[in-house]
C-alpha cells in the first residue's frame, strides 16, 4: 500500500501546541491513586534479532505489561522484531522504524544508501509513529542518507528518535525546522545544555533512558528538578533494551521511574510518566495511516494479505495476515473503506462471517473500533471449522448503505 | 491402497463366511482424494504441541501435578467425604464413567466426559460453562449435586492435614494467606488442573496411518486395516465428520446440536451451550476475572468476544475422539450405549428436529451395515 499525505494533514501537524497537549493530557490519564499504579509509557525499547529466540514475542510482551506499562515505543534491528510485537498487541506497541537491519549498523548506516529504499518500502507498507532510534553525531547529520531520513519523517508526519550530540540535533533542525525530534538519552548531556536545547526548539522532546543522575534516593533536586518543572511537557521515560539481557531491566526501570517521579508535583510526574509520550503518539498517528485520506490506499495495488471488495458505492480493503487465521483462534482484521465518488467515508462498519454451505456463523461477535476516517479494526473474529467462510460487511454510510461479501477458504 | 486382482477378490468373497474375524480382510480399493488426504493430515501430528495455561501459575509444573493427582482421588474434597473426582472420572474408562449419567450426590443429568487430552480443549464441560481447566474443577467442587463444597472445606482440610498442607506449601509457597478462603480453593483447582493436563493419550494405529499419508508412504499407509481405511474414507469424505471432529484431538472445540434429546428425565430441558455461554460470561472464575494468573488475559479473547445466539440452544460440546472406544456410553446424556449406536444415530438422523437454518452439515448418511461397521472400525483405531 502506498500512503500519501494530503496538504491538510501536513499543515495540521506542524507544531506542538501547548493547549492541544494539555487537552490530550486530560483525556489520556486520570491521576493515579498510588505511585505503584502510575501508568507509564516506555519510549525506548528495542526488540532486536538476538532477543527473539530467548524472549519470544508473547514473553517479551509479558515483561512490558508486567512492568505496568501502558504502551511501549519499540524500534528494532531489524524492524521485523517490532512487527512481531505489534502484530500481537497493536494497541500496546508503538512501532518506530529503525534504519538498521541488524545490530552493528549504528555507525555504518549513514553511508549505506540502500537504507533509504528500505525505509521507503517499510513506511509504505506499515504504520509507524517515528523513525529511529538512530545514531548520528556532528557533521554526519548532514550526510545524504540522514537528510533523506529527515525528509521521510516529514513526509509521513512522524518523529525522529535521535541518539546524537547537540551538534547533530542543530543540523537536523536546520534541515527542517518543523522536524519533530525525540532526543534519546537527552544527548547524555547535562541539565544546562538540555535546557538550552529545549528553549531553542519547541519540537524537541527528551527521553531519559539510561540516565539516573537527576535523582538520588528517590529525590529530584537542583538544576534537574527546575528543568522538569520548567519543561514538564518535554520529557519521557525509557529503558533502552539494547541487548536481550536488558529486557530484564524493564520492570526495574519502571519501579525506579515511579520512585523518582513520586518526588515531583503530580501534574508534572503524570506528564513525564505517560502523557508526553501519549501526546507524541497521538500527533504522530494522526499524521500517518489513521489520519490519511484512505482513498490513496483504495487506489493502490493490494498485496496477498488484502482482499479488495468493489461495491456500488464503496471500495473496501480487508487485510489479515494469513498466519493469524487459524481454526479455533481469535483474530483481528483491518478494514479501509472509501466512497466510490471520492468523498471521505464518514460512516460506520459492521462485520460478521458465516459458512454459506453450512448455514452457520461464528461463535463470537467481532468488535469494531474506528482508527480514523475510513479506517477500522475488527477484533474477536474466530473461524471454528475448515471450509469456505464468508466475511459479511455492512457499511452504513447514510443514503449509500451497502452490504459487501468476500469468501475465503480456511484449512 | 492398490487395486488387487479381481479374481482374487472374487475367490475370497465366495469364502467370506468362513473367514474369521481375526483374519485380515481381503485387500480393498480404498483411495483417498487429495482433499481427503489433506483432511487426514490435519488430524495430526500426535502428540500435538502444547503451551502451558497462562491463567494457571502452576500449569505444567510437575510438583503441582503430583499434588493434583493426590487431590483427584481424595474423597475429602466433597462435603461429607462422599466422592472424589475419580468417582465419575474413572482411570480405567479413559477418565470417563461407564454409566449413562453420573450419580453424584444427587442424580445428575449428563455423562461424565473423559479427561484424556482435556488440556487441549477451549471450553470445559458439555456446555462449555467454564473457560479453563481450573475453573472447571471449581464448578464441580461448588455444585450442590456434586461436591457441594466451598472455600471453608479447603481451608479446614489444610488446617487439619499437616502432610497435605506441607505439600501445598511446597507448590504454592508458605504465605498463609494462600491457604485461606477462595484463594485456597482456586489453588486446589489449579493443582487439579496441573494433574489433568498430564492426561494425554498415546499414539495409535491412526497416527501411524496419518504420518504415512503425510510422508507420501503408501506402503506404510497400507498397513492400516482395510475396514478402518474404508471407515476413514467415510469419516473424511461423505460423512463430513471431520468438519466438527477436526484437528489432532478430533474436535474443533466448539458445540453442536446433533439431534440428541435435550429433555431431562425429571422434566424440563437441558439448554446446553445456551446456558453454558451465560455461565462462562458471568463467572467470577472466568479468564477475564481476578483469579486468572495472566493479568494481560492473553487467552481470554474467546470469552470476551463470545456471543450468545439462538442456535446455541441445545448445543453440546463436540467431544475429541481419541480413545473413544474406552469411554462408552456416548453423547451428553449417555443415551447411546455403543459406538455402533452412535454411527447408527448419524446414519438415520432425524433432520426434522434440527434447526433448518442453523445446520446444513448434518444429513442422514444412510449407511449400509458394512459401512457402519467400517466407521466403527475406524473409530476404534483412534
Amino acid at each position: 500500500m502506498t500512503r500519501k499525505l494530503n496538504s491538510f494533514c501536513r499543515s495540521a501537524r506542524l507544531k506542538f501546541s501547548a493547549p492541544a497537549l494539555f487537552a490530550i493530557a486530560l483525556i489520556a490519564g486520570a491521576l493515579p491513586s498510588a505511585a505503584q499504579d502510575r501508568p507509564l509509557i516506555d519510549s525506548h525499547i528495542h526488540y532486536s534479532h538476538d532477543a527473539w529466540d530467548r524472549l519470544p514475542p508473547p514473553e517479551a510482551l509479558k515483561i512490558l505489561r508486567e512492568a505496568g506499562l501502558q504502551k511501549a515505543f519499540v524500534s528494532s534491528s531489524s524492524d521485523e522484531g517490532t512487527q512481531k510485537l505489534y502484530r500481537l498487541a497493536p494497541d500496546f506497541i508503538v512501532p518506530v522504524l529503525r534504519p538498521y537491519r541488524k545490530r552493528g549498523e549504528l555507525s555504518s548506516w549513514i553511508y549505506d544508501e540502500s537504507v533509504v529504499g528500505m525505509l521507503e518500502s517499510k513506511l509504505a507498507a506499515n504504520s509507524y509513529a517515528g523513525i529511529g532510534e538512530f545514531h548520528v553525531f556532528g557533521v554526519d547529520a548532514d550526510f545524504p542518507v540522514v537528510r533523506k531520513t529527515v525528509e521521510l519523517a516529514h513526509r509521513y508526519g512522524i518523529f525522529l528518535h535521535v541518539h546524537g550530540d547537540t551538534n547533530a540535533i542543530h543540523r537536523l533542525f536546520a534541515q527542517n525546522p518543523e522536524a519533530r525530534i525525540l532526543w534519546a538519552h537527552s544527548g547524555f548531556t547535562g541539565p544546562l545544555e538540555i535546557r538550552q536545547m529545549l528553549e531553542k526548539y519547541d519540537n524537541l522532546r527528551a527521553d531519559l533512558a539510561f540516565r539516573s543522575e537527576f535523582t538520588q534516593s528517590g529525590k529530584v533536586t537542583g538544576a534537574w528538578r527546575q528543568l522538569f518543572l520548567d519543561y514538564p511537557d518535554r520529557f519521557l521515560i525509557g529503558t533502552d533494551t539494547y541487548t536481550p539481557e536488558r529486557w530484564y531491566a524493564v520492570a526495574d526501570n519502571a519501579a525506579f521511574s515511579r520512585k523518582w517521579l513520586g518526588d515531583l508535583p503530580e501534574p508534572v510526574a503524570t506528564r513525564i510518566a505517560h502523557d508526553n509520550a501519549a501526546a507524541l503518539v497521538r500527533v504522530a498517528v494522526a499524521g500517518t495511516a489513521a489520519g490519511q485520506d484512505a482513498a490513496s490506499d483504495c487506489r493502490a495495488e493490494t498485496g496477498g494479505d488484502t482482499l479488495r471488495l468493489l461495491g456500488k458505492h464503496h471500495v473496501l480493503l480487508l487485510s489479515v495476515p494469513p498466519q493469524d487465521v487459524v481454526i479455533g483462534q481469535v483474530f483481528a482484521v483491518d478494514l479501509v473503506v472509501c466512497r466510490a465518488d471520492g468523498a471521505p467515508y464518514d460512516g460506520d462498519i459492521a462485520i460478521d462471517a458465516d459458512m454459506p454451505a453450512h448455514g452457520h456463523g461464528m461463535n463470537t461477535a467481532a468488535s469494531v473500533s474506528k482508527l480514523g476516517p475510513g479506517r477500522f479494526r475488527a477484533e474477536g473474529m474466530m473461524f471454528h471449522m475448515p471450509g469456505v467462510w464468508r466475511y459479511r460487511l455492512h457499511l452504513s454510510g447514510g443514503k449509500a448503505s451497502e452490504e459487501l461479501d468476500a469468501e475465503m477458504m480456511v484449512q | 491402497m492398490k487395486v488387487t486382482a479381481l479374481a482374487l477378490t472374487a475367490t475370497l468373497a465366495l469364502s467370506a463366511g468362513l473367514v474369521s474375524a481375526q483374519q485380515k480382510s481381503p485387500p480393498e480399493t480404498v483411495s483417498f482424494t487429495e482433499q481427503e488426504r489433506a483432511a487426514i493430515i490435519r488430524q495430526g501430528p500426535w502428540p500435538m504441541p502444547w503451551q502451558p495455561d497462562s491463567s494457571n501459575r502452576v500449569s505444567g509444573d510437575a510438583e503441582a501435578a503430583r499434588l493434583g493427582f493426590r487431590l483427584f482421588f481424595d474423597d475429602r474434597l466433597s462435603a461429607g467425604a462422599v466422592m472424589s473426582c475419580a468417582t465419575c472420572h474413572r482411570p480405567e474408562h479413559g477418565f470417563a464413567e461407564n454409566l449413562p449419567v453420573s450419580k453424584g450426590r444427587a442424580p445428575l443429568t449428563r455423562n461424565a466426559p473423559g479427561l484424556n487430552n482435556v488440556r487441549f480443549r477451549r471450553w470445559f464441560g458439555h456446555d462449555g460453562g467454564t473457560d479453563s481447566l481450573w475453573a472447571s474443577s471449581i464448578r464441580t467442587f461448588m455444585k450442590k449435586e456434586e461436591f457441594a463444597a466451598g472455600p471453608e472445606l479447603v481451608e479446614d482440610l489444610l488446617a487439619r492435614d499437616a502432610d497435605l498442607s506441607r505439600e501445598f506449601q511446597a507448590v504454592f509457597g508458605p504465605d498463609e494467606a494462600l491457604r485461606k478462603g477462595e484463594t485456597a480453593m482456586v489453588l486446589f483447582a489449579k493443582a487439579l488442573a496441573a494433574f489433568q493436563e498430564t492426561l494425554v493419550s498415546e499414539r495409535t494405529m491412526f497416527d501411524e496411518f496419518r504420518d504415512a499419508i503425510a510422508a507420501g508412504d503408501d506402503k506404510a499407509a497400507a498397513l492400516y486395516p482395510d475396514d478402518a481405511a474404508r471407515g476413514a474414507k467415510l469419516f473424511f469424505g461423505r460423512g463430513q465428520c471431520h468438519l466438527c471432529h477436526f484437528g489432532p484431538t478430533f474436535s474443533n472445540g466448539e458445540f453442536g446440536d446433533v439431534g440428541i434429546s435435550q429433555f431431562l428425565p425429571g422434566g424440563g430441558v437441558d439448554r446446553g451451550r445456551y446456558a453454558g455461554i451465560g455461565m462462562v460470561k458471568t463467572s467470577r472464575f472466568n479468564l477475564l476475572g481476578a483469579f486468572s494468573d495472566d493479568p494481560q488475559h492473553t487467552t481470554a479473547g474467546k470469552t470476551k468476544y463470545l456471543e450468545l445466539k439462538p442456535r446455541n440452544w441445545g448445543e453440546f460440546s463436540v467431544p475429541g475422539l481419541r480413545g473413544v472406544s474406552r469411554t462408552a456410553p456416548y453423547m451428553h446424556n449417555g443415551s447411546l450405549s455403543t459406538l455402533h449406536d452412535v454411527v447408527e444415530h448419524y446414519s438415520e438422523l432425524d433432520t426434522g428436529r434440527l434447526h433448518a437454518d442453523a445446520n446444513r452439515i448434518l444429513k442422514p448418511l444412510r449407511l449400509t451395515d458394512r459401512e457402519a461397521a467400517d466407521l466403527v472400525a475406524f473409530l476404534e483405531t483412534l
